[in-house]
């Protein structure tokens, strides 16, 4: 079974083609600045070939998505002999509201359900529509799977997605928690089972992931009960340049004093806060990193307070969860911060977490496993995130 | 350059805020005027003008690199040819609207689409002399048109279907509502607005009113930013008198007979914001001197009545 599994942004598409008969990559890579001038498309055959860069026009999503199939199928590097080799296309789609809680066989009603989300995910779900689209126009027979960031939230229970807002939100434009990065957590969840030796169905987890958005997942017997992200992925953890958690009231004050318009206070709450906001260095996490403790005050204040919110919901999710098998540390800084994961850990041992700080320093760069001591109660792990694959395991189940 | 290359003609400050906007909304654009100074000059207010929104926690550093990137700019007219578009705000006079479109007309493919942001002339009279007028069309940004989320559209006598299509496909690009009328010098804001200006005039110069009480009583009245003085202030107090001559030739509606005071406004060289002075007194920095309103007591002193 050959799968593409396909991540299309605003101007920008990921691809990775799997045999998932072997469960091996056999390409991939990234088309940058769709619709725009100077448009490269990168290419790697395998999961660790050396890469090559191509620059061609790439006007929209389907021009992009027929050179991606040009390069699998000709060329000395191609990997498929011709397209009818691909058994199926997944699609990562970022919202599908309430409507979807598993991945879905992409029909002409799907189509519409994910169109009905645009209001919820304005910047996303448009280009992840036109990718499906655009597969369609070359290739009408293929099948696709939408596979949904949303949907492993659908099982919180309505206490843990519903705002303490007037409730007509909730029913006439279905405002709540729908949380984010539903597909590592899931992925994560399953895996950390396999490394407990224990069945998904009997575990307590509190995954955490650290990417350039950041969200942290209470898990209980493999269903999501509860998640930081909300409505929209600005809430919760502090990020790179996301505010996440904020008093509400703050936003009306700032904008009032300021007298900034709505399009400058988005801005600021989304790309001018986080630990970019605090540090005024950099909202990449291994910037500040760089020197710690010695880089500056500003620095060390700004992981200080991303670690401690981090903290923070630990603690509320183990009181959630009555209990914690497991925390479940993924995504760039997830996998590759022992700084920030030294931080948050330190001082939880009452919470039954003792870290083991050897086995910290030299778990990242893609190294899985247990960064605890033996006697500690909760184990903490740390473990790759693999998004792509979990796209093509469920589009391979939804299309058989 | 792209198929979406975008061509602004004319680098005053219309064409520096529409050339802003247009790269910000992500197209490639070229802002081209004959005159190297004006470019250089208008190039330079985008750059600043990107900077204050970065101040104001509107833009990253990023995304002005990125904005920035995508403008060129020219002193040759015949780089019209480059836009699928090209959108001219030059002065508001007939005569030289209507020469550049004969020339724009002779110079892109008939294809192209031509667009003028004209506020109070005739399209269809723009668009005389060109050779294929179905692909002339008059675009109205409003300043600041970063910011005013407004485009109307006044489809000429000759525009066809395609042409109005695709002004529309790209002003909604560029996130902004559409308002279309045809062929009508004026549209509907400035057809509103400049006789509310007006009355404001003739309310202060009949002594009914100071400045910042009228402007006060408009703006919490009605819920408008800002009142009627202070807006003839910004958009120019000559360009005002200009933009009401036009549309009372249009009309000959009594309603945009200029009220005496804005032409003697005008002749004293009181023009707004611009010349730091109009209505109301202004800083270097642009911003409004409190108190600074001009006193109808003042006024026999100042001009002779």
């Amino acid at each position: 079974m050959k799968i593409l599994v396909l991540n299309c942004g605003s101007s920008s598409i990921k691809y990775q083609l799997f045999d998932m008969t072997t469960t091996t990559v056999l390409a991939k890579g990234l088309v940058q600045r769709v619709g725009m001038a100077g448009s490269t498309i990168d290419y790697r055959k395998g999961d660790a070939g050396k890469k090559k860069v191509y620059e061609c026009d790439v006007l929209d999503h389907k021009i992009g998505i027929a050179k991606i199939f040009e390069l699998l199928t000709t060329g000395e590097e191609a990997v498929l002999k011709s397209l009818k080799e691909l058994d199926a296309v997944g699609h990562r789609i970022v919202h599908g509201g309430d409507k979807f809680s598993s991945s879905v066989l992409l029909t002409d009603e799907v189509k519409k359900a994910i169109r009905d989300c645009i209001v919820f995910a304005p910047l996303h779900n448009p280009p992840n529509l036109k990718g499906v689209e655009a597969v369609e126009d070359i290739l009408p027979t293929i099948r696709q799977v939408a596979v949904f960031d949303t949907a492993f939230h659908q099982t919180m229970k309505p206490e843990a997605y519903i705002y303490a807002i007037p409730y007509m939100f909730y029913e006439k434009h279905r405002i709540r928690r729908y949380g984010f990065h539903g597909t590592s957590h899931r992925y994560v969840a399953s895996r950390a089972a396999q490394l407990l030796g224990r069945p998904l169905n009997e575990l307590k987890l509190i995954t955490v992931h650290l990417g350039n958005g950041c969200s942290i997942c209470a898990i209980d017997k493999g269903q999501s009960v509860d998640t930081s992200m909300g409505h929209t992925p600005l809430e919760g953890l502090a990020m790179g340049t996301r505010c996440g958690d904020l008093d509400p009231a703050l936003i009306l004050h700032i904008m009032k004093q300021y007298e900034l318009t709505i399009p400058e206070m988005d801005n600021l709450l989304n790309k001018h806060s986080g630990v970019l906001g605090i540090s005024q260095i950099s909202s990449d996490l291994r910037d500040l990193e760089e020197d710690w403790p010695n880089k500056s005050e500003r620095a060390n204040l700004a992981l200080d307070v991303y670690s401690h919110r981090i903290k923070k919901y630990i603690g509320a999710y183990m009181a959630v969860l009555n209990g914690c098998d497991a925390v479940i540390w993924t995504a760039g800084v997830g996998e590759n911060s022992p700084i920030v994961r030294s931080i948050v850990h330190r001082d939880m041992s009452w919470l039954g977490i003792k870290l083991d700080f050897e086995k910290n320093e030299v778990t990242w760069r893609g190294a899985e496993g247990d960064i605890t001591t033996p006697d500690s109660k909760v184990k903490v792990l740390v473990i790759p995130t693999n998004e792509e694959l979990v796209i093509a395991q469920d589009t391979i189940e939804c299309v058989s | 350059m792209s198929q979406k290359t975008v061509v602004v003609y004319g680098a005053a400050t219309i064409g520096q805020e529409l050339v802003q906007a247009v790269a910000t909304a992500g197209c490639d654009v070229i802002l081209i005027d004959h005159s190297e100074d004006m470019l250089k000059k208008g190039l330079a207010r985008v750059d600043s003008c990107l900077d204050a929104e970065i101040a104001r926690w509107g833009l990253t550093t990023g995304e002005k690199r990125a904005i920035m990137s995508r403008i060129k700019s020219s002193t040759q007219v015949s780089d019209a040819a480059k836009g699928w578009l090209v959108i001219e705000t030059l002065k508001e006079t007939l005569e030289v609207k209507r020469q550049l479109f004969k020339e724009l007309d002779a110079i892109c493919k008939p294809d192209t689409i031509l667009a003028s942001n004209s506020a109070t002339i005739s399209i269809t009279e723009i668009s005389a002399e060109c050779q294929h007028p179905q692909r002339t069309i008059a675009m109205h940004f409003q300043s600041p048109i970063v910011k005013v989320p407004l485009v109307e559209i006044s489809r000429g006598l000759r525009t066809d279907e395609a042409t109005y299509k695709a002004a529309v496909r790209f002003a909604n690009m560029m996130n902004k509502t559409v308002i279309s009328v045809y062929d009508c010098p004026g549209f509907v804001t400035t057809r509103i607005i400049l006789p509310m200006i007006n009355q404001a005039v003739k309310v202060l110069e009949e002594g009914i009113a100071p400045c910042e009480q009228i402007d006060t009583a408009m703006k919490l009245g009605f819920g408008l930013n800002a009142g009627p003085l202070a807006l003839a202030d910004k958009i120019g107090i000559d360009t005002v008198v200009f933009y009401m001559e036009n549309l009372y030739t249009e009309t000959f509606d009594q309603s945009y007979l200029p009220a005496k005071l804005l032409k003697k406004l005008v002749r004293a060289g009181y023009k707004g914001i611009k010349s730091n002075r109009g209505f109301y007194q202004y800083g270097e920095d642009g911003l409004r001197i409190d108190n600074s309103g001009l006193k109808i007591e003042q006024l026999s002193q100042t001009f002779a009545r």
